[in-house]
């Protein structure tokens, strides 16, 4: 439960807003590499923290990033032509580069104007299969964050991204709220759920939703770190060979502003939820590990294909015209009536509606991960208010940063000790 | 900013305590709050209070201590 106030700071990210102040002091994902793979290939009309934004690559595969209205009369550029090192606008032929220096104006032959002016572009980064960006003040620009997906080949990370009608925070506290795990997706955490038994998910070594216990009522610990914080859920574990009592550590760093890693047994899901605007989602879904990974293998499992989704526009598509997609018919041996762990998040967050009033919901102990992401969100918006640092600015290297999936431990192990990097990064 | 009787920081701060207690077993009978932040929520309670439901926080029920200030709380056994 929160105050509307609360509410409001912590779910409007507009300019000007305290936590759209605060989000823009951070590198955020706007779309991926494979979106706009081609040099010169088609423009994409993108939102960000409630701005439009045009994005394209050049002739040279350089990626520019420039507001979406032309400068001069303020057409989309999204309709313009990309050609020749630069994006021209269809209206009076006014052509940018991505650094938005002025290379053409059919209309206006005064040389000054194109030394003097620049259309508005904005610092660009690629890496772990992202277009990154900063639109937030130039003096205040930190260092480009990097995180574990963007080593190794290519082959070890799997890029997804979905478009959710719902505000980011409605997904992100979906995210860190690990004790929906083992009932909102029990078709993957246990597939026997229907006959009340507990069958352990351990064919899918890429299932985050693999789980080793059937207690559904986890205990939770909390610890903040300088990225944001890290919790575990504790499930009863079975006994040990010499019988002592073990228990199941789950354990999930939440990096903010807006990411988080959800472990499977053999991948990190580094997932980011990045606002478009106040009622727009755009998830990015990085699947990482050691090994070569299937794409395809992940967006099966999370549910990602059609009528909900596709690969080219990247939407999520459910709303109750359709009693949102679900299959009611099935749901003797389905949990949901749904089909994936992300379209079961994603669905459970447009059904909230755009921003959730939560004036009106009745929070209990055992969401702890819930209220803490939000405290901790408003404690750095009040920092920056402040003049200080937001959480997590200052970090550059955060790839010692882990979760850990499912691991049993004997009762009174330090749990922390399985991930030491979360307790010294940016330390 | 002031965000001092900020219901989401006392929600974490008494969380806290309270989840280890029940973790305990142990289900405290009364969050005490301060008379500010007590009316705040009956104000956004109303409707509920209006059905007949007991003003609930963490699932404990919530009593009126003026002692307190904003920022603070107490549990009750």
């Amino acid at each position: 439960m929160l105050s509307a106030e609360e509410n409001d700071i912590l779910t409007r990210v507009g300019p000007g807003t305290p936590m759209g102040k605060m989000m823009r002091r951070f590198w955020m994902p706007i779309c991926t590499s494979a979106q706009v793979s081609e040099p010169d290939g088609d423009p994409l009309r993108l939102k960000l923290l409630g701005e439009s934004f045009v994005l394209f690559r050049d002739t040279n595969g350089e990626i520019g990033v420039l507001d979406e209205l032309c400068m001069h009369r303020g057409v989309s550029l999204a309709l313009g032509r990309v050609e020749d090192c630069g994006i021209r606008c269809l209206y009076h032929g006014w052509k940018f580069g991505v650094d938005g220096t002025i290379m053409d104006t059919p209309n206006n032959t005064n040389p000054r104007f194109k030394q003097r002016m620049k259309a508005p572009a904005y610092p660009v980064r690629e890496a772990g299969g992202l277009v990154w960006i900063y639109i937030g003040p130039k003096e205040c620009r930190p260092e480009f964050p990097h995180f574990e997906f963007m080593n190794g080949p290519a082959e070890h990370r799997a890029v997804i991204r979905l478009n959710t009608r719902a505000n980011y925070l409605q997904l992100l506290e979906g995210g860190t709220d690990s004790s929906h795990v083992g009932i909102l997706h029990s078709n993957q955490a246990n597939p026997t759920w229907m006959k009340d038994e507990f069958t352990a998910r351990d064919d899918e070594d890429f299932n985050p939703g693999a789980l080793a216990s059937s207690d559904n009522a986890p205990t939770l610990e909390i610890e903040d770190t300088s990225f944001g914080y890290h919790y575990v859920a504790k499930r009863k574990g079975p006994r040990a060979e010499d019988g002592a009592p073990t228990v199941s550590v789950r354990v999930t760093p939440v990096f903010l502003p807006v990411g988080r890693i959800i472990p499977a047994p053999a991948y990190q899901f580094f997932v980011f939820e990045v606002p478009q605007n106040d009622y727009v989602t755009s998830t990015y879904i990085i699947t990482h590990g050691n090994k070569p990974i299937d794409r395809g293998e992940i967006i099966r499992i999370m549910g990602l294909k059609e009528p909900f989704w596709n690969d080219q526009d990247c939407n999520f598509r459910a709303d109750w015209s359709n009693g949102m997609g679900q299959d009611r018919a099935k749901m003797a041996t389905n949990w949901t009536g749904f089909d994936g762990i992300e379209q079961e998040d994603a669905i459970l967050a447009v059904s909230m509606g755009p921003i959730l009033d939560r004036t009106k919901e009745h929070m209990v102990a055992a969401d702890r991960a819930v209220i803490h992401l939000r405290a901790r969100l408003l404690e750095s918006v009040q920092r920056h208010e402040k003049g200080e640092s937001p959480i997590s600015h200052e970090i550059v290297d955060y790839t010692p940063v882990r979760s850990l999936p499912d691991t049993v431990i004997r009762e009174g192990e330090r749990w922390q000790d399985l991930v030491p990097g979360n307790s010294t990064v940016g330390v | 900013m002031n965000t001092s009787g900020w219901i989401g920081a006392l929600l974490d701060k008494a969380g806290a305590p309270l989840l280890q207690l029940e973790e305990d077993g142990i289900f405290p009978s009364k969050l005490r709050l301060s008379s500010e932040v007590y009316d705040s929520l009956v104000r956004l309670r109303y409707r509920e209070l209006e059905h007949g439901n007991p003003l609930v926080l963490l699932g404990t029920q919530v009593v009126e201590d003026a002692s307190l200030s904003r920022d603070d709380f107490a549990l009750e056994p």
